[in-house]
């Protein structure tokens, strides 16, 4: 480089002047004036009028619903050209959080001679039989008797999040800073007033509208390709266009995403499954008399712990935990209440045999003899095994309610009932070695373990975790296998080593060749990884879900 | 107010009482609407404003109004402006998102200066405008005033542009400039000179809803331009839509005739449908005599362009582009717009004036609902051929003329001597300077050259020799950033003001309604300060503030066809919705309020001297890279959706827009091709050119046509693949046309690494 040219002027305080100037907002002051002036003069009911009235008044129904007739969105499908202004204003004009709206738009590919690609707007379809609130436990949705509209109580949520499993189009969803989902509420504050909600008054193209539907309508079979069935909630939103309702293909057709884990869930199914099987071993081995075993404190206390140590881990899945105690009020339409009551009682009786067979009654209630009939005793422990496994039974039927066809009846019954009694017996094999010289009892345990455990996983691997192609397979079976040997591969080997290794480190103890410490050892860590492949099954049950959805893009 | 809700019946429904069923408290209220004032409507608590304001959008050339939530004399948020005469209460998501991408982390807040060891550290404005002054009076010491070159943009206001074109070139002697808008308009500027006599899109918006016969050529409104699409869709005559384009894009969908041609062979198709139209007696024969010249050489040039021939070269049925014709010659109103398709090509010019044709030839101009229209790409690409003294002297002068330049040297008191007489090189020739070592330094305000230049890795490169880069930005993380050796921290649009000109050359205000993070300028006191720097404080002592230089513009305007003479201030251009040029002082003693909508040549009086019209028409060129049996596809590029824009700088940043657009590259490729090259839909796939190699992940649709595929060029390696070659007329770049070939990759999708950058 040659020389510096010239002078270099250092203009003084020019850039603090700058600096100052760029700060000062002032385009109110510049240009407000105006405004007020053109508005001050109207009448005040003119001056709060929303600008926007003159392009929605189409958009809206003449009168409100009658009896049996209720609030409904209507989408014409050939009228959207896919610009996603409904996404954007639904998120604005609701304060919603920076990446939260209550619409989605997906895109659907047709093929043929004409081919074409549609954009399918969606949001909470306001379902004439809503899963969300059936499925709540804590009355936290309502459907308006007069709108239809299905509203959130936000204040009402524990952030259970069992209505996103409930609704079949992923509409409530989860606000992990407010520990609750939220969702569409059709603007009903703004239909209050006579406003259309923010998507129908932001589309450029007036492609979204509320109409007035019967109630009683009957449900299409989908609203749009690939959406789940109708049947399920029979949702009101009507999609038009000039193409046949159900052609076409979604965008992310077989474009899974592994679902959340949930794990505490897992955990608290496995302990919960657990604690009864334990029950169930003993009423059954107590009632042979061959086996010589006899109800005892330590398989009581076993019991109680598992079940607690279930029931703890809960809040942690839960967004509000401090709201949970109205849990009781979905008993009417949601298994998840009736499986948190009978836990709840489940856990109660257990602690009430510990307390009566550990004599520590006998301090409280020196006077009541009744209590302590061995008659009774035996009642008892049946009544707490009958609630523990309609606890059992009532969480099965918190998956198996959703009409997710991965969760039916059964594939959900014969993982929950194989967890029962793989790590039942598994457990009781455990305790009874600890409590028993080893003998033919346990290895007929473990035997019983292990047999079952093969059964499960052979099961297992022959519906979910085996890879390659199957002929003629179900296409969401194909989608959630392909998860399990793709993205989920993890814990489908986690699953596979623990099951594996548990099994034979239960055989290994039950040959009783290792001396009491070593075979105790042994038959210990083969429950304990037993279990931890029970709750990795419940991990992938969870995560490789898949179900029919609405259109989605590619990500 | 009359609501809708149904009157509640006096026994209301059983409820739970409250201490069981919470149906109220702070999450509750969180979501709680209020009735706002200034014709809001209800309003969530975050937006509730003491005021309103407009401002004009500065994503896309629509150029609609957003109405400015303000408290406390800051922007909280915005709605679309009902009334704004654009957009009717409507925007896409870019612009309901505006503000929302000033927030992020990586915006420029102070300067950044390359140290010794490579890395950009924070400095002074005045260590940074010292350096500025310093390496650059340096270089042209050194090599030449002519090896500094500056790199503009259509993002930037009328008032700047015409700031940076005067300091570069009058006041730093630097020749050699040009903008983006190379990239998107030059193509019609230049085909409209040429036809017309000026650079004048001739139309305003509601042509769109007052034609009974829509041409669309190479645009896709419905992503592209979703405004406008809107008002096409207000259109009561139940118009003829026909589009013209390879895909089968939404708009294409819509419409009511496609003509899905084989990519590039537009201009065949517009000589055969010319040649129809004149064979169906359709030429309006009064107008062709009395307008326009040129008719007899146009009617010989395209009587080889016979249907055989057109539908050999485009794929389509002879009796479909008869029908097409006959379409256009039965329609009254008969408008034509094109876009992108058109513009970005290696024969763009001539395909633009062959559309121009049409219009001329069936007396479509000058009425309602018609017109030869270009639909412009950036918020201000207009402003910048007006404005940018860059390809012509400042107003849409000539540098070539003595006149013009002693006009412009009295107007704004510079010697005469100071002002170029021939304009600077395009972009492409910038580059190839760099190449060449001609062009030493170079100054890129509010662009993205490393992602958006054609044939990019050699860009990157390029840039990379250069022995000053200064690049001027609101963000330092755009790839054309990290290059840099000096970052200069601006202000973006809403935290600074001025006027853009839209496509219906409207101009509009846009205003300073949020405080710029840290010290960052808006561009205007940016290059205020080189001049006071580069010691030019007396050649600018006028150039005060934006409105100062809005009136020197208005003096320059005076007398062209552009002139806003007419034109008060900001206040009246808020007042009105804005303002379309013309709007002389002629204009405004005889009307009190300028009319909304006006267009051009209503009385047939064109801007050439003769007051005619010119047919203009060439020989069809080749392309430079078909498939072959090594490269067998053609790469199509362009805009993926309505949430992305251009190179993703600004969208990328805003969390919502970020969940309507696959955040990972994709391609759009037929399912027979996928079926013959073994690619499954989700599946990432490798795609190579003679240049780069891109990986994106396959997205199986019809829409795209057999053996073309389609690659969005919003994400950061498209450019890798493209041709590098341009319109011999514009100088615009062809980045629709290129072979490529593409394999299987193993993996279904791409590893998050590989997204889109934020």
């Amino acid at each position: 480089m040659t020389s510096i040219p010239d002078q270099l002027d250092r203009p003084f305080g020019l850039i603090e002047a700058l600096l100052e100037a760029q700060q000062q907002l002032t385009a109110v002051e510049e240009f407000s004036a105006r405004m007020e002036m053109a508005t001050q003069n109207l009448p005040l009911a003119t001056r709060h009028k929303p600008a926007q009235t003159s392009s929605y008044r189409s958009l809206l129904p003449a009168s409100p619903p009658g009896p049996n007739q209720q609030y409904a969105f209507e989408v014409d499908l050939d009228t959207c050209s896919g610009c996603k202004a409904c996404v954007v204003a639904c998120h604005t004009l609701n304060g919603l959080e920076d990446n939260e709206s209550w619409r989605r738009v997906g895109a659907i590919t047709i093929g043929g001679s004409v081919p074409e690609t549609k954009h399918v707007t969606t949001a909470c379809h306001h379902c004439v039989d809503p899963g969300c609130l059936a499925g709540c436990p804590v009355a936290a949705y309502v459907k308006d008797p007069l709108t239809g509209i299905v509203r959130h109580l936000d204040d009402q949520c524990i952030g259970c999040k069992y209505c996103t499993m409930m609704c079949p189009y992923e509409v409530p969803s989860y606000s992990q800073r407010l520990g609750i989902v939220r969702k569409c509420d059709m603007c009903h504050q703004r239909l209050a007033v006579g406003e259309p909600p923010a998507c129908v008054q932001a589309c450029p193209n007036g492609a979204i509208s509320i109409r007035v539907v019967e109630s009683d309508e009957p449900v299409g079979e989908r609203l749009v390709a690939g959406a789940p069935h109708s049947s399920l909630t029979r949702p009101t939103t009507q999609y038009r266009a000039h193409h046949p309702p159900g052609v076409g293909i979604a965008q992310d057709e077989s474009e899974d995403e592994p679902a959340d884990a949930h794990w505490p869930l897992a955990v608290m199914l496995v302990a919960v499954q657990t604690s009864v099987g334990i029950m169930a071993f003993e009423r059954m081995l107590s009632n042979i008399s061959s086996m010589s075993l006899h109800p005892s404190s330590r398989i009581d206390g076993f019991a109680l712990a598992a079940v607690v140590v279930g029931l703890a881990i809960v809040p942690l899945h839960l967004g509000q935990p401090f709201r949970a105690w109205r849990i009781f009020l979905g008993l009417k339409t949601s298994w998840l209440s009736r499986e948190a009551v009978l836990l709840g009682m489940y856990a109660g009786l257990l602690s009430l045999i510990i307390l009566l067979s550990t004599g520590w009654a006998r301090l409280l209630l020196p006077r009541v003899e009744i209590a302590f009939q061995p008659g009774l005793m035996e009642l008892l422990r049946w009544a707490t095994l009958a609630v523990g496994s309609l606890g059992v039974i009532s969480s099965a039927m918190i998956y198996i309610a959703t009409g997710r066809e991965l969760w039916k009846f059964s594939r959900t019954s014969i993982r929950f009932c194989g967890s029962l009694v793989v790590c039942g017996a598994a457990w009781i094999s455990v305790i009874s070695s600890l409590e028993l010289p080893i003998g033919e009892h346990l290895r007929l345990l473990a035997l019983v373990t292990v047999a079952a455990l093969a059964a499960k996983l052979s099961w297992e691997w022959s519906t979910h975790l085996k890879s390659g192609f199957v002929k003629h397979e179900d296409n969401l079976v194909r989608r959630s296998r392909s998860l399990v040997n793709g993205r989920l591969a993890t814990f489908k080997w986690l699953r596979l080593l623990t099951g594996l290794s548990g099994g034979g480190l239960l055989l290994v103890a039950s040959t009783g060749q290792l001396g009491p410490i070593g075979t105790a050892c042994c038959a210990v860590g083969g429950a304990c990884l037993l279990t931890c492949g029970e709750v990795a099954e419940r991990l992938l049950y969870f995560s490789s879900v898949v179900y029919p959805r609405m259109p989605g893009t590619l990500r | 107010m009359s609501g809708i809700e149904p009157q509640r019946p006096a026994v209301r429904q059983l409820q739970l009482p409250i201490v069981l069923q919470q149906r109220d408290g702070a999450m509750t209220r969180e979501l709680l609407l209020q009735p706002g004032e200034h014709g809001l409507g209800m309003t969530p608590q975050s937006l509730t404003a003491d005021n309103v304001t407009t401002a004009v959008c500065g994503y896309c050339s629509t150029g609609c109004g957003l109405r400015i939530h303000v408290r406390d004399g800051a922007a909280v948020g915005l709605t679309p402006a009902s009334e704004y005469p654009v957009n009717l209460g409507m925007a896409c998501p870019k612009g309901w998102e505006a503000l929302r991408v000033l927030e992020s982390d990586d915006r420029a807040t102070r300067p950044l200066l390359r140290d010794a060891g490579g890395r950009q550290c924070a400095v002074s404005w005045d260590e940074a405008l010292t350096t500025f002054c310093h390496r650059m009076k340096g270089i042209q010491a050194a090599h030449g005033k002519d090896s500094v070159a500056f790199l503009s943009t259509g993002q930037i206001a009328c008032e700047e542009m015409a700031f940076l074109g005067v300091l570069a070139k009058f006041g730093m002697g630097i020749k050699h400039g040009d903008g983006n808008t190379r990239q998107c308009m030059a193509t019609a500027a230049t085909a409209y000179k040429e036809s017309f006599g000026f650079d004048a899109p001739p139309y305003t918006y509601d042509d769109f809803e007052q034609s009974d016969c829509l041409v669309f050529v190479g645009g896709n409104p419905c992503v592209a331009h979703p405004i406008m699409w809107e008002r096409v869709l207000r259109n009561e005559h139940s118009p003829e839509i026909i589009v013209i384009d390879p895909r089968r894009t939404e708009t294409a969908s819509a419409a009511t005739l496609h003509l899905p041609l084989a990519p590039k062979s537009d201009l065949v198709l517009l000589y055969a449908l010319t040649r129809c139209l004149i064979r169906m007696g359709a030429v309006d024969d009064d107008f062709v005599r009395q307008h326009t010249s040129g008719f007899e050489r146009l009617r010989e040039h395209v009587e080889s362009f016979t249907l055989e021939c057109a539908s050999a070269a485009t794929g389509l049925e002879a009796d479909r582009i008869e029908s097409a014709a006959r379409r256009i010659a039965d329609a009254r109103r008969v408008s034509l717009w094109w876009t992108m398709g058109v513009n970005q090509s290696y024969e763009g010019v001539r395909t633009a004036q062959a559309i121009i044709n049409i219009a001329l030839l069936t007396g479509n101009i000058g009425r309602p609902g018609t017109g030869a229209n270009s639909i412009t790409g950036q918020c201000n690409a207009m402003g910048s051929r007006l404005w940018s003294n860059t390809t012509n002297l400042i107003g849409h002068h000539s540098f070539e003329s003595f006149q013009d330049r002693r006009k412009v040297a009295d107007i704004l008191r510079v010697d005469s001597g100071l002002i170029q007489t021939e304009a600077g090189w395009a972009y492409d020739r910038i580059i190839e300077g760099i190449a060449r070592g001609e062009i030493k330094a170079l100054w890129v305000i509010a662009t993205n050259p490393a992602h958006s230049w054609i044939h990019q890795a050699n860009v990157r490169e390029l840039l990379g020799k250069l022995e000053f880069l200064v690049v001027q930005d609101m963000y330092t993380t755009t790839e054309t950033a990290q290059l840099a050796d000096l970052i200069l921290p601006a202000a973006a649009w809403g935290e600074k003001e001025g006027t853009f000109i839209n496509s219906e050359r409207r101009y509009g205000v846009h205003k300073r309604v949020r405080r710029p993070p840290g010290e960052a300028l808006a561009d205007f006191h940016i290059f205020r300060a080189v001049a006071a720097y580069w010691g030019l404080d007396e050649m600018f002592s006028e150039w005060t503030d934006p409105a100062a230089v809005f009136r020197i513009m208005k003096r320059i305007s005076r007398g062209q066809p552009c002139d806003i003479t007419g034109i008060e201030d900001y206040a009246q251009l808020d007042r009105c919705g804005g303002i379309q040029w013309p709007w002389s002082e002629a204009d405004a003693s005889s009307v009190a309020v300028p009319v909304t909508h006006r267009r051009l040549f209503s009385d047939g009086e064109f801007f050439h001297a003769d007051r005619r019209a010119r047919f203009v028409v060439d020989a069809i060129s080749s392309q430079p890279e078909t498939p072959d049996d090594e490269y067998p596809l053609l790469l199509m590029t362009g805009r993926g959706t309505v949430s992305q824009w251009h190179t993703q700088t600004r969208t990328s940043k805003s969390p919502i827009l970020r969940k309507l657009y696959p955040n990972q590259a994709y391609v759009e490729l037929h399912p027979n091709d996928a079926a013959l090259y073994n690619v499954s839909h989700g599946q990432a796939v490798l795609i190579r050119s003679r240049r780069g190699k891109v990986v994106a992940n396959a997205c199986l649709t019809p829409i795209v046509g057999r053996g073309r595929i389609f690659l969005p060029m919003h994400y950061e390696d498209t450019n890798r693949l493209t041709l590098s070659h341009f319109d011999p007329h514009s100088r615009q770049p062809s980045y629709k046309n290129c072979a490529v070939k593409i394999e299987p990759l193993r993996g279904r999708t791409l590893p998050s690494s590989s997204q889109a950058q934020p």
